[in-house]
């Protein structure tokens, strides 16, 4: 089951002179529920343009998105905005750990933000600690490597339990070694937690860890592929 | 270099435009100083040489010296100081106006020749010459005096008007001075030829006037040396040489030569034969130089505060600025660009902007030197004179000075940023290290000296007071401590500002909402960086409040002790026509005095109500075998309700009520509190006092009904200096009773006439023009309050508080809307990130308006406490400098509504355009778009 889908959503900028700047022409995708879907394709293919529209932080020129079977394009800002922070977590893909934050304050904030009505710290450590970050905790973002604040961000992005995260070239950053463990938390919190993960990436080499990968050139799907997958047994994280 | 310089300029032209008129306001305000202060000299100097002029008639800047020729001595020392005399223009570095020089015999007899009716066969005469006499005078009858002896051995003279009339000369009289005999032995005969008197009364070089040589009589100069002073010779003589000095010329710079030079001259020629006189302008001069002492040192520290603020404010500016401009250093730095380049590209910068602001700073500071001059209360402005604004070396120096102190300001920052590497810089922004001053307790140090300061000025008022009496600077020390305490307790309060957030969030951690919670986060993480905003905010508006209060109470109480201590707007004394001049002949005549009609004052246009009031200065009330020496008052009680008034905070009922129960008996007094304090008197008592003026005595007995803290005229003490100059208070004694009781008893002797005019008192003076009013005292409330405020000193203090007041008002909007533009430009991918977690747009706005409220409205509420309790604390000092001996009133801290209205709209104005500012970021925001730019 598709938790969203867009149809024909075209993206279009203006550009000075009276130009327009076709970014997205004619999407048609769907994101599997519980899966991880990957957004795969070169610099300015329109792949961030594309997750943002299915992350409801930018609204398409044309077309319509659907989510949870709900048209998106009746929504206001607000109700938009109260989606995000409930229903989803975003990690981009420069940094966006909120700097005033410590690690763990940053992992709080989106619980304050969703409403969380849990055990606040419990569920923060819980992340931390999936993260490999726990140590970590008391520091300010700035003193952490770019790898650790991606984790963190992370963190963030799932500590309210939302329904989708969205990882914006989560990896473009790192080191390889850094990128493949980046990627296995990802893949653990869709077999572990039952999350739903759209993320976007040029590196090829990540290709495997995703269910489902879309193609993206010049603004448009050129392939989408599905990886077959056995249910993970426990264990095979890291 | 210069290229890449001006582009950087043109580039970020808001930052640059309010660097620059930060800059041209330093530069003009840190020049007017001198300007105003040098101007103010002159007039001080020039009012200081008319005032005498007017009040003495007697030219102000003469030098006489004597030299005395006696038993053949002293006739070296005449010469020396006769050159001295001649020389004195040129070593004083004064022009002369006029040099007199008159020689004269000593007394001598004279024989009339020819007799009269009348005349005296023998008295006593000088012979004299004066120089230049023809020049300056007018022969009224007869001819001016020949330069030779005539053929029958007699020397011609002249005599003024006065001898004619005191020796009872006429032209043709002939007189034999026995006692002189001229080489052959022959006693000097002189006949009179002429009669002469000036020819211009305002000719100066009357210092003396005609009339001084009443018991001279003149022959020609050159004759009078060739007879009595030639070689072997030994005629008892003297020498004057008046020389007048041209006091318009004088410089203030000039006055400590002038003085110590005139103070030698003084003691250098204080011989057996010579003598100068100690000038009457050395008393002006110094009276200047304590006076001009005073102005300096009291207007620059006025100064001081609005200096200090602007170079806060240029630094703040380029600090901001530089943060603006990292990215593009560390750019210039990957294309190789050495520190030394970048740092010479700041300079260059940096001497660029100052360097303008010099010349337009120095150009504007003229202007606002005039605008100072015409100053005339807080916030208001009246041209009376146009102050010379001229420019001088020091001008020009202050100008560099400013420059500097911009430079360092502007470079500072830069220097500081280029000693630590980035690794620093990034450290700085993640966790910023505590500002040095709380680090060094600097606002406790502060604070706890202005406060010692203020502790140890309040006990030495007394010392404070006697110093400011006799004319010496009050001690610098007082403005300064309430600039520090200003100082300090900004600092504190921003450390206050830490723990008050830091408790609030802590209180609800848990609860707050996440715009709450963000603004708390973002207030106590980055507090050490928004400190010296904060600081910078609160000193602005307290400062801003300090000087108002400051201009308006000193100016406020100096016109009250003013309106109080005459007690209505005029208080005229008519001339009485009286038989006094009788007295002469019989000294037990009985005196009286006749009552100009009253009526007549009905017709002043203006006039609201007339009193009559008599006032005796020594009156003495006998109060338990002791003799208490007092004034006395004698009122018509409903006339003088009418006419005077009293705040009811001055006493301790209603001041129409005094004169309610005084009006009840005839007999009745009111009696000032210190009767009652001092001496034990209580309401109900009998007193008896006697009041006497020259003509008059009258001895009465009365009902105390009261006692008067205040009563209009009354002043409760007395200050004066005594010679160890301590001071020495006195308590005044008054008694007040009623007017018609006191003309029953004595008769009627002239009596004050106390006008109320509503504050205008034109209408009198064509009054008394069209009554040809013949007027023997004459107070003008009106006038005396114009002369305060022309003072130098109050005219500075309004002018400076004013533009001190303007400008802080200027650059704390221009610096806080900066700020905080930088701020929240700084924060864009921040609020991108609010944004795609989902915040709306309103909690964005929620958590910038907790935030604002926080640091804005802290600042201005400490701000407003801080300007408050400073004013409260040290304005009763600082008053001292203005009005030391008039305390007839107590001190009142006057804050005016307007005023705070005035601040407070420019502050919520700025608050206004930053919000605007915000809500129109934060709408036009577009979150993919803030997001990006966090990718650069």
């Amino acid at each position: 089951m598709n938790i969203i889908e867009t149809k024909n959503v075209d993206r279009v900028f203006d550009l000075a002179g009276g130009e327009k700047l076709y970014a997205l022409r004619d999407i048609s995708v769907g994101i599997p529920a519980g899966a991880l879907t990957i957004l795969k394709g070169p610099s300015g293919s329109g792949k961030t343009t594309l997750m943002n529209i299915i992350g409801a932080l930018d609204a398409p020129s044309a077309g319509s998105v659907l989510l949870e079977g709900r048209e998106t394009a009746g929504m206001t800002e607000d109700e938009k905005g109260m989606i995000r922070r409930k229903r989803f977590g975003f990690v981009f893909q420069s940094v966006s750990l909120i700097p005033i934050m410590t690690v763990y304050e940053n992992v709080e904030f989106a619980l304050r933000l969703s409403g969380y009505d849990g055990d606040p710290a419990e569920r923060v450590n819980k992340c931390l600690r999936l993260v490999g970050l726990l140590a970590r905790a008391d520091h300010m973002p700035q003193e952490l490597s770019g790898g650790e604040q991606q984790r963190v961000a992370i963190a963030r992005a799932i500590a309210h339990r939302p329904g989708v995260v969205f990882a914006d070239e989560p990896t473009a950053e790192l080191d390889s070694q850094t990128a493949v463990s980046v990627v296995n938390i990802f893949r653990e919190l869709v077999q572990e937690e039952g999350i739903t993960v759209v993320m976007t990436t040029h590196d090829t080499g990540l290709m495997e860890a995703g269910d489902r990968i879309y193609t993206l050139e010049d603004g448009h799907i050129t392939d989408m592929r599905e990886n077959p997958r056995e249910t993970a047994g426990p264990g095979n994280g890291d | 270099m210069l290229h890449l310089v001006l582009q950087r300029i043109l580039h970020k032209k808001w930052m640059v435009a309010s660097l620059l008129i930060g800059n041209i306001l330093l530069v003009a305000i840190t020049v007017s100083y001198p300007l105003y202060r040098d101007a103010s000299k002159r007039h001080m100097l020039t009012d200081g040489f008319t005032n005498y002029l007017s009040e003495k008639n007697e030219y102000p800047m003469a030098v006489r010296t004597v030299g005395r020729i006696r038993k053949g001595e002293g006739r070296q020392e005449t010469a020396d100081i006769r050159q001295f005399a001649d020389e004195l223009g040129s070593r004083m570095e004064v022009g002369v106006r006029e040099h007199i020089r008159y020689r004269n015999l000593v007394t001598s007899t004279a024989r009339s020749l020819i007799l009269r009716d009348g005349l005296e066969s023998e008295q006593m005469i000088v012979i004299g010459a004066l120089e230049d006499l023809e020049a300056h005078s007018r022969i009224l009858s007869g001819s001016m005096c020949a330069d030779s002896a005539a053929p029958d051995g007699f020397m011609e003279a002249v005599i003024s008007q006065s001898a004619m009339i005191e020796l009872n000369l006429l032209i043709g009289d002939e007189l034999e001075f026995g006692n002189l005999k001229d080489r052959s032995g022959e006693p000097i005969r002189v006949r009179i030829t002429g009669v002469f008197n000036y020819d211009d009364p305002s000719d100066v070089y009357w210092y003396d006037s005609p009339d001084s040589y009443r018991n001279a009589v003149l022959i020609d100069p050159g004759l009078f040396e060739q007879l009595f002073m030639s070689e072997g010779l030994s005629y008892q003589m003297n020498e004057t040489n008046t020389v007048l000095l041209d006091y318009k010329a004088v410089r203030p710079e000039q006055v400590d030569y002038l003085l110590s030079f005139s103070r030698d001259m003084v003691t250098a020629y204080k011989t057996a034969n010579t003598e100068i006189e100690t000038p009457g302008y050395i008393g002006i001069l110094e009276a200047f130089r304590s006076e001009e002492n005073r102005i300096s040192v009291t207007l620059a520290i006025l100064w001081a505060p609005v200096i200090v603020l602007l170079s806060a404010f240029i630094f703040m500016i380029s600090r901001q600025m530089l943060e603006l401009e990292e990215n593009e250093i560390a750019l210039l730095k990957s294309r190789g660009a050495s520190k030394k380049q970048i740092m010479r590209m700041f300079l260059l910068q940096a001497l660029i902007l100052s360097f303008a602001s010099l010349a337009v700073g120095i150009i504007l500071g003229i202007p606002l030197c005039r605008i100072l001059g015409a100053s005339s209360a807080f916030l208001q402005f009246k041209v009376r004179r146009v102050l010379k604004a001229e420019l001088s070396a020091d001008v020009l120096l202050f100008g560099l000075g400013a420059v500097a102190v911009s430079m360092a300001m502007t470079l500072i920052p830069v220097l500081r940023r280029e000693k630590s590497s980035i690794v620093d810089v990034k450290r700085r922004k993640s966790r910023s290290t505590r500002p040095l001053w709380q680090k060094l307790f600097l606002d406790v140090l502060l604070l706890a000296v202005s406060v010692y300061a203020l502790y140890n000025f309040s006990n030495q008022e007394g010392e404070m007071t006697a110093r400011v009496l006799s004319g010496k600077p009050l001690d610098p020390l007082v403005f300064l401590a309430s600039s520090l305490f200003i100082l300090g307790a900004g600092m504190a309060s921003v450390r206050i500002h830490g723990l008050i957030v830091g408790g609030i969030y802590r209180v609800g951690r848990k609860k707050w909402s996440p715009p709450v919670y963000t603004s708390f986060l973002q207030l106590i993480r980055t507090r050490n960086r928004s400190a010296f905003i904060m600081v910078f905010l609160v000193l602005t508006v307290s400062f801003g409040l300090f000087n108002m209060t400051v201009a308006r109470t000193i100016l406020d109480n100096a016109e009250k002790n003013i309106d109080y201590l005459q007690g209505a707007d005029i208080v005229v004394t008519e001339y009485w026509k009286n038989n006094t001049a009788y007295l002469a002949i019989d000294p037990e005549a009985e005196v009286t005095f006749t009552e100009p009609d009253f009526g007549k004052y009905g017709q002043i246009k203006g006039a609201r109500s007339i009193a009559k009031v008599f006032r005796s200065s020594s009156a003495v009330a006998k109060v338990g075998g002791k003799d208490i020496s007092s004034s006395f008052m004698g009122i018509d009680t409903r006339a003088f309700g009418e006419t005077t008034d009293l705040d009811s905070d001055l006493l301790k009922y209603d001041f129409r009520d005094y004169l309610n129960v005084l009006s009840r008996n005839p007999d009745a007094v009111l009696l000032s509190s210190d009767f009652r304090d001092k001496l034990g008197l209580k309401v109900g008592d009998t007193v008896t006092y006697t009041f006497s003026g020259t003509y008059y005595t009258g001895t009465l007995s009365a009902v105390i009904y009261g006692f008067f803290d205040h009563w209009p005229s009354y002043s409760p003490v007395k200050l004066s200096i005594m010679a160890d100059e301590s001071v020495q208070t006195y308590d005044n004694y008054m008694i007040v009773g009623h007017l018609s009781t006191v003309q029953e008893a004595v008769g009627i002797f002239p009596y004050e006439i106390w006008i109320d005019m509503g504050g205008d008192t034109s209408g009198f003076y064509e009054f008394a023009e069209n009554e040809e009013l013949r007027i023997v005292r004459l107070d003008d409330a009106a006038e005396k309050k114009a002369a305060v405020a022309e003072d130098p000193l109050f005219q500075g203090t309004n002018g400076i508080l004013t533009m001190s007041f303007i400008t802080i008002l200027l650059i704390c909007g221009i610096g806080y809307v900066i700020y905080w533009m930088l701020s929240i430009r700084s924060r864009e991918l921040l609020f991108g990130i609010f944004r795609a977690m989902g915040m709306t747009r309103k909690e964005i706005m929620t958590m910038l308006v907790v935030e604002q409220a926080f640091t804005g409205g802290f600042g201005i509420i400490a701000g407003l406490l801080i300007g408050w309790l400073a004013s409260r604390l040290y304005i009763p000092v600082i008053r001292i400098a203005y009005s030391a001996a008039d305390r007839a009133l107590p001190f009142e801290l006057v804050i005016k509504s307007g005023d705070v209205a005035r601040l407070m709209t420019v502050i919520v104005l700025m608050f206004g355009i930053c919000m605007g500012v915000l809500v129109n970021q934060i709408y036009r925001m577009k979150i993919s778009q803030a997001l990006k730019l966090g990718e650069d």
